[in-house]
């Protein structure tokens, strides 16, 4: 800095120094400070979004769990989405629809040969007996041919 | 000590997230009348040997990819909401699992199911059931308990038996390598 700067720059602060703080008009300082209320009506919307943008100082604490909220309603809704099965998964149901098909024919078939050979039996006995009550020669008569 | 508690959150949230897929889908077939709740199987039983649960979005889409190779099962398994089969070992339960057996058949009967097949021998039990709604079968349950194992299967939709017949006819699957068995 040189020496016509320092001068310079020590007349212009005696002359700031000189200057007095005028108060303004009372109707002045009315309007002005009409203007943010005066402005707030004119863009309604514009208002309510900057206090949900700035919603004032808030404790770190509440931040927290929002952000980790955040990825969780992320997972949600890709977990939500209809998800398409893979190829894998399609062969992998065709597999177990053979099987759980194959469960039933197994079962089916175990009770149809239970109940086949109880049905056998009883009519063996139901036809039998009172055969050889009222005609015993058929047993003796199946003795003879046997012996 | 404050980031352990939200981590426990997180975990805890993302476990309910990947578990509501799979309890959405069983909630979805409790709704249908075919249905049937086996209880606790593995209270009695312990862990299935065999368990299978094929839901509605699953059946459509192997009914689709069926269609030109077999058709009658491709028409099966598009009038079919679920299939539901388990497997356990009965060695050592065989008394447990045919209470089970009982308490279950009783449960269906007072529910309107018709019984179809009992089978009452010494060393084994069968029961098939069936839900008809104005001559229209809904759902098929199968309970068969042995010496070794225990089968329980529950087949929910619309279901021709004759056509179930045919289907099951065209698969040729050996269970626990025992073909001769399952052939006879």
């Amino acid at each position: 800095m040189n020496e016509h700067e320092e001068k310079r720059d020590a007349q212009i602060e005696k002359l700031i120094g000189q200057l007095t703080i005028e108060k303004a008009p009372a109707t002045l300082s009315a309007r002005l400070h009409r203007i943010p209320d005066e402005e707030s009506r004119r863009q309604p919307g514009k208002e309510k979004r900057r206090s949900w943008f700035r919603p004032g100082p808030l404790p770190r604490w509440v931040l927290a769990p929002a952000f980790a909220a955040v990825p969780l309603l992320v997972l949600a809704i890709i977990m939500l989405q209809p998800k398409q099965p893979s190829a894998a998964e399609i062969e992998q149901a065709r597999q177990d629809l053979a099987i759980a098909f194959a469960y039933l024919d197994k079962v089916g078939n175990q009770a149809g040969h239970e109940i086949q050979s109880i049905l056998g039996t009883e009519l063996r006995h139901s036809v039998k007996e009172p055969l050889s009550e009222h005609m015993p020669f058929t047993e003796q008569s199946l003795k003879e041919e046997t012996t | 000590m404050k980031f352990s508690i939200i981590n426990k959150i997180a975990a805890a949230c993302l476990t309910v997230l990947v578990a509501l897929p799979v309890m959405a889908q069983e909630d979805a077939l409790k709704d249908f009348p075919g249905y049937v709740d086996f209880g606790e199987l593995s209270s009695v039983f312990g862990d299935p040997t065999v368990q299978i649960s094929v839901g509605e979005s699953l059946l459509g889409l192997v009914s689709s990819l069926s269609a030109s190779e077999d058709p009658e099962a491709a028409e099966l398994f598009r009038r079919l909401n679920g299939v539901r089969v388990n497997v356990f070992e009965t060695e050592s339960m065989v008394d447990g699992a045919f209470d089970l057996v009982k308490a279950v058949s009783a449960s269906l009967s007072s529910r309107g199911w018709e019984s179809v097949v009992t089978v009452n021998s010494d060393d084994e039990q069968v029961r098939i059931f069936m839900m008809i709604n104005n001559g229209q079968v809904e759902g098929i349950t199968v309970m068969a308990v042995e010496e070794t194992e225990a089968v329980f299967v529950n087949v929910i939709g619309s279901i021709n038996p004759e056509e179930l017949g045919k289907v099951m006819e065209n698969f040729d699957i050996e269970l626990d390598g025992n073909a001769e068995n399952d052939a006879e």
